[in-house]
């Protein structure tokens, strides 16, 4: 809670400042929590979002803004996104200037995780590399996204909240949907292994 | 291409079992295989075309003949296991796989394998694609079975040169075979026993299935799965001229007969008598089951002892002159198609071409990465042992 | 001439000319003998009771005509039509010489010549083209042509069943002129073959079939039934062949036996033709003058053929042990069983016999001219009135316990063969197991990616897999781009898509 609170601050602070910004107009409220270059902040449990295909980023923040996203009560952080996107984004918000400018940004290093690489390799071509790619650098022509370079943390939660039931569930949520029934096929003790495999991927 | 592409995308994707890891048998059927009643059992859309007498051979759109199927996910993985294992030669030198290597559909490329020591045998490799439909087995169509068949090989002095009892205890002192066994024949008293071990290799032979070629695009309906060349060429091949489709019948391009061709030997060795000695019958000098051409040009040299290198050699022998290569002094009952044709060039390249339409590797098994054996793949590297093994690996 | 006059003429002459372009070009009426009223005959006729019915074999039960007609005039190649034409078309080719090879890898395609005035359509192989007509589709017609100097044969099945092969005139056309191999189900009638260097009409590994009303001469064999069962062979005119009809097993084919084979009221007369065979052909070792031979062939049937002027044997019964040019085949008995020679009139035969016949009458004390020569084992064979001919071999047979073969009219089904397809019901699991799965497994990579993923990606969208695999694009880098399996049918994209999405390991 007092994150929330910081963050909500920090972002309000930001925002009434008017500061003036090369990139697009509300990328400094997103820059609050995912930083400057959209490095994310594994403290906030903000994740990466620099070099994210744009249309990922739109359907997302449309899925946020929209309640697709972000409605689940097990899910805070993903509320209190939620909330975020309602409040700093209306239909007046040009999303593909502001996904445009986070998909140009490069893609932060990332701490790789230890985990055994063979086997993670092995679930990870078997089962997501179809629409993820064999490297983890996302698909748009299959709407799924970046993996590589993303927060381990965040990633482990967001493939629980597919599992769970989560997140995937709304019946606009296509790629969603997609996921959540994926999620469903990777046995759970082998998941800490497919991130440490995502891990390592430049 | 194909097949490098999938290798390349095996090697790198696959795990190998890392070692010391237990073994564990497929619990699901290869492709095209429906599981039922746990056994695997063989499904393809030339089972709803009828066949005369159900012999199963005929014309485009033409039935099966009988088959070898029904076997367990894991017999057939066993056998796989086997197949790829040199524990089953004498001195560890040779598997089946030596001398039916899958990128050479399952055949080797010599002319007459390689036997154990570096022994030349008398024939060469036969592929062992869609030998699960196949009565008989050997060029001299002396095996009626796939398990009478593997004996041969497994203890023939100049092959892999193996006694049942040395076999045996080899494969009981092994650390993961009875296991293995135990996995695959879990009712009966004596898992690891030789009937077994001749049961599972046939179960993975029976395993390879090549019936999804362009040709079969064409047989079952889609007539522009060919081009004009290849269809003219299939036009040749069928043609009462040419009459290569008399003895190399669809769908499985044989008809499972002994025919006296007269083929060559290769220069300087005497006549192989073949058949005749099967059926004791003079009338058989000379003669050889008549091999599926499915993917034939995988598994060039060609001919019982491999006199001819090309696909194109083989097809022109046809055209040369009834008994021509017959040994003076040599009474050969050569068989009744064999007649001069009179093809043009043209025709012969026309067959040659329509031929490579028959490839199919689609069902092409995983192999082991590692073998339960302990020891290290020979196949690839039967003229060199010390070669590290390829890396392969399983889903 | 009034100008009245001449404008008439010039009427008449256009009128002419008209007409003529009419008759050149207008599609031809063609009116089906198969079908259709039969003859009711004269009142008087029945007028004492039931008359008996016919015996004249039409017609076989074929797949209902349902497409359009096609025409193909000269100029044109018959091929191209084919290749256009659809299960249940009917193709009408138009009197010109047509030089190519037909094949018919399709059903229901009947192709017919048109005879216009006696032009009928000449396929003519220039002593070049291999085959005139090949076809492996079920219910095929192909009748009314002309067809000369293939070098194969001049018509070829290759496993077509329920096929017509009627009314075409074949010259020299090489090996066969008639040959249906591997099918079920069909007739050879009205057919003149002549100057074939093996068998004119030659049923090779068939089963109920029959063979009527041709006319079959200067050939090496006039009608050559090979290991086939439940044919008939009836009222042909079979005439100076080397043999005339033949019922043999050949040793070495997949399929093994012939038997149930009736040769009757056939007219085999001078059947003493050089024998000009190809080296090695196991017609190459018949020799000249044999009218009948029957050679390992079981239950042969001959009745009421009228047997005359063959001068080495009216009927020749043989096992594989005393036939020149055949191999061995342990799965195929080499003797000639239950063989059953009824009445037939038989006359001058054996004038001019061969050696080997001419010994084995001395063993039997018998000299002159032969009608009967049994050389061989042949067991459980019968025959009746045996007094009125001259036999060698025979004496020791029964007597047959029939007489005629009357009450069979004909050995076809009563129901066609069925058609080749693909139950709808499993349509989507046999293309599923049979073609995806070479490249998806259920989970896994393999070639393509898992099936599991092709559920989540398609989960409530099997139209839309249907149309993906029939027109793939590349969507991953690291995969190989998926080869179109547009060859499926419509429907059968859906049932596999819609299987694919529903299987569970």
């Amino acid at each position: 809670m007092p994150r929330t609170l910081l963050c909500t601050s920090l972002l309000t602070l930001s925002v009434l400042a008017g500061t003036v910004l090369a990139e697009p107009a509300p990328y400094p409220a997103c820059a609050a929590c995912h930083g400057q270059n959209g490095q994310g902040n594994p403290d906030l449990n903000a994740p990466v979002l620099a070099g994210l295909d744009a249309g990922y980023l739109i359907r997302q923040l449309n899925y946020y803004r929209q309640g697709v996203r972000g409605d689940h009560e097990m899910d805070p952080h993903g509320q209190q996104m939620a909330t975020l996107a309602k409040s700093l984004l209306n239909d007046q918000t040009d999303l593909q200037a502001l996904a445009a400018y986070i998909q140009s940004l490069p893609v932060p290093a990332v701490q790789p995780v230890e985990g055994d690489l063979r086997r993670g390799n092995s679930y990870y071509q078997n089962n997501c590399g179809a629409c993820h790619g064999g490297k983890g650098e996302g698909n748009a022509a299959f709407d799924a996204p970046r993996l590589a370079g993303q927060h381990p943390d965040y990633l482990k939660r967001q493939f629980l909240h597919f599992k769970q039931g989560i997140r995937g569930q709304h019946p606009k949520d296509k790629p969603g949907r997609r996921m959540a029934m994926m999620a469903n096929t990777l046995p759970e003790e082998t998941l800490d292994d497919v991130i440490a495999f995502i891990s390592q991927q430049p | 291409m194909k097949f490098l592409l999938r290798l390349l995308i095996l090697s790198i994707v696959m795990p190998v079992e890392a070692a010391g890891q237990e073994f564990v048998l497929k619990d699901s059927c290869p492709p095209s295989f429906e599981l039922r009643d746990s056994g695997c059992y063989l499904v393809s859309r030339y089972q709803f075309y009828d066949s005369l007498q159900n012999r199963g051979v005929g014309g485009t759109q033409t039935g099966l003949p009988e088959y070898r199927d029904g076997f367990s996910p894991q017999q057939i993985d066993l056998g796989r296991y086997l197949f790829f294992d040199p524990i089953l030669s004498r001195d560890g030198s040779l598997s089946c796989a030596s001398c039916h290597q899958p990128d050479k559909g399952f055949s080797d490329g010599q002319a007459r394998s390689i036997g154990i020591d570096g022994q030349v045998t008398r024939r060469g490799a036969p592929s062992l694609w869609n030998v699960a439909f196949l009565k008989r087995l050997f060029w001299d169509a002396r095996a009626d079975s796939l398990e009478e068949q593997a004996l041969g090989p497994l203890f023939a002095p100049d092959e892999m040169a193996n006694t049942p009892l040395q076999l045996m205890q080899a494969m009981e002192s092994s650390e993961h075979y009875p296991a293995l066994f135990a996995q695959a024949y879990p009712q009966t008293a004596e898992p690891l026993s030789l009937e077994n071990l001749t049961h599972a290799l046939a179960a993975f032979q029976s395993s390879l299935v090549s019936l999804n070629s362009r040709y079969d695009r064409y047989a079952l309906g889609h007539h522009q799965a060919l081009s004009e060349e290849e269809i003219a060429g299939m036009n040749v091949y069928r043609s009462f001229v040419a009459r290569c489709a008399e003895c190399h019948t669809p769908p499985l391009f044989t008809n499972q007969q002994v025919a006296v061709i007269g083929s060559p030997e290769p220069e300087g060795l005497p006549l192989d008598v073949g058949a005749e000695k099967t059926f004791n019958a003079a009338k058989l000098k000379g003669g050889f089951k008549v091999p599926s051409l499915r993917n034939i040009v995988r598994t060039a040299p060609y001919m019982h002892s491999g006199r001819f290198d090309s696909l194109r050699e083989a097809v022109e022998f046809y055209t040369k002159g009834r008994g021509h290569a017959v040994p003076d002094g040599v009474q050969m009952q050569i068989h009744w198609h064999i007649w001069e044709p009179q093809l043009t060039e043209q025709e012969i390249d026309d067959i040659v071409t329509f031929l490579d339409a028959l490839t199919d590797e689609s069902l092409m098994p995983s192999i082991p990465g590692r073998l339960p054996s302990g020891l290290a793949a020979v196949h690839d590297n039967s003229n060199n042992k010390h070669n590290p093994p390829r890396e392969h690996s399983d889903e | 001439m009034s100008k009245g006059k001449l404008l008439a003429l010039v009427l008449i002459v256009a009128a002419f000319f008209a007409g003529r372009y009419f008759f050149a070009t207008g599609p031809v009426q063609m009116t089906d003998s198969r079908g259709g009223a039969s003859y009711g005959g004269n009142q008087e006729a029945t007028a004492d009771g039931e008359r008996r019915s016919g015996s004249l074999v039409r017609g076989i039960h074929m797949a209902p005509m349902t497409g359009q007609v096609h025409e193909v005039r000269a100029g044109e190649k018959i091929m191209d039509t084919v290749k256009l034409a659809q299960s249940g078309d009917t193709i009408h080719v138009y009197p010109g010489t047509y030089s190519e090879t037909v094949y018919i890898d399709k059903d229901n395609i009947r192709l017919v010549g048109i005879i216009e005035e006696g032009q009928r359509a000449t396929l003519d192989g220039k002593g070049h083209l291999n085959d005139a007509i090949l076809y492996s589709g079920n219910d095929i017609v192909v009748e009314n042509f002309l067809i000369t100097k293939y070098k194969g044969n001049a018509i070829m099945g290759q496993a077509g069943n329920n096929f017509e092969i009627r009314n075409n005139i074949i010259v020299d056309t090489g090996v066969y002129g008639i040959f249906p191999q591997l099918g079920k189900n069909g007739i050879v009638t009205h057919n003149v073959i002549s100057g074939i260097e093996d068998a004119a009409i030659y049923v090779g590994m068939s089963d109920n079939i029959h063979v009527a009303h041709n006319h079959v001469f200067d050939s090496v064999a006039g009608i050559e039934i090979e290991n086939s069962r439940h044919a008939i062979v009836e009222n042909n005119f079979v005439t100076n062949n080397t043999g005339g009809i033949l019922a043999f097993i050949t040793p070495g084919l997949p399929v093994k036996t012939t038997y149930d084979v009736i040769i009757r009221n056939n007219f085999i007369v001078g059947n003493n033709h050089k024998n000009f065979a190809a080296p090695g052909s196991t017609v190459a070792g018949i020799p000249p003058g044999t009218g009948i031979l029957i050679m390992a062939a079981d239950e042969v049937v001959v009745e009421g053929n009228i047997i005359s002027d063959n001068k080495t044997a009216g009927i020749i019964i043989t096992d594989h042990n005393n036939a020149p040019n055949t191999t061995i085949d342990p799965e195929s008995d080499p003797a000639p069983d239950k063989v059953a020679i009824l009445d037939n009139l038989m006359s001058n035969n054996g004038y001019d016999s061969i050696d080997e016949v001419k010994a084995l009458m001395l063993t039997e004390f018998k000299t002159g001219k032969v009608d009967i020569v049994r050389v061989g084992v042949s067991r459980d064979s019968c025959i009746i009135n045996r007094h009125q001919y001259v036999t060698v071999g025979v004496d020791k047979w029964a007597e047959c316990g029939f007489t005629h073969t009357g009450d069979v009219l004909t050995y076809l089904l009563d129901e066609p063969v069925p058609p080749r397809e693909i139950d709808p019901a499993e349509a989507g699991k046999v293309a599923y197991l049979g073609i995806c799965a070479g490249c998806h497994t259920y989970t896994g990579r393999m070639i393509g990616p898992p099936v599991q993923v092709i559920q989540a990606l398609y989960m409530d969208d099997p139209q839309g897999l249907a149309d993906y695999i029939a027109n793939p694009v590349k969507k991953r880098d690291d995969y190989p781009q998926m080869p179109p399996q547009d060859y499926l049918d419509p429907a059968t994209r859906l049932a596999v898509a819609e299987y694919m999405l529903s299987v569970t390991k």
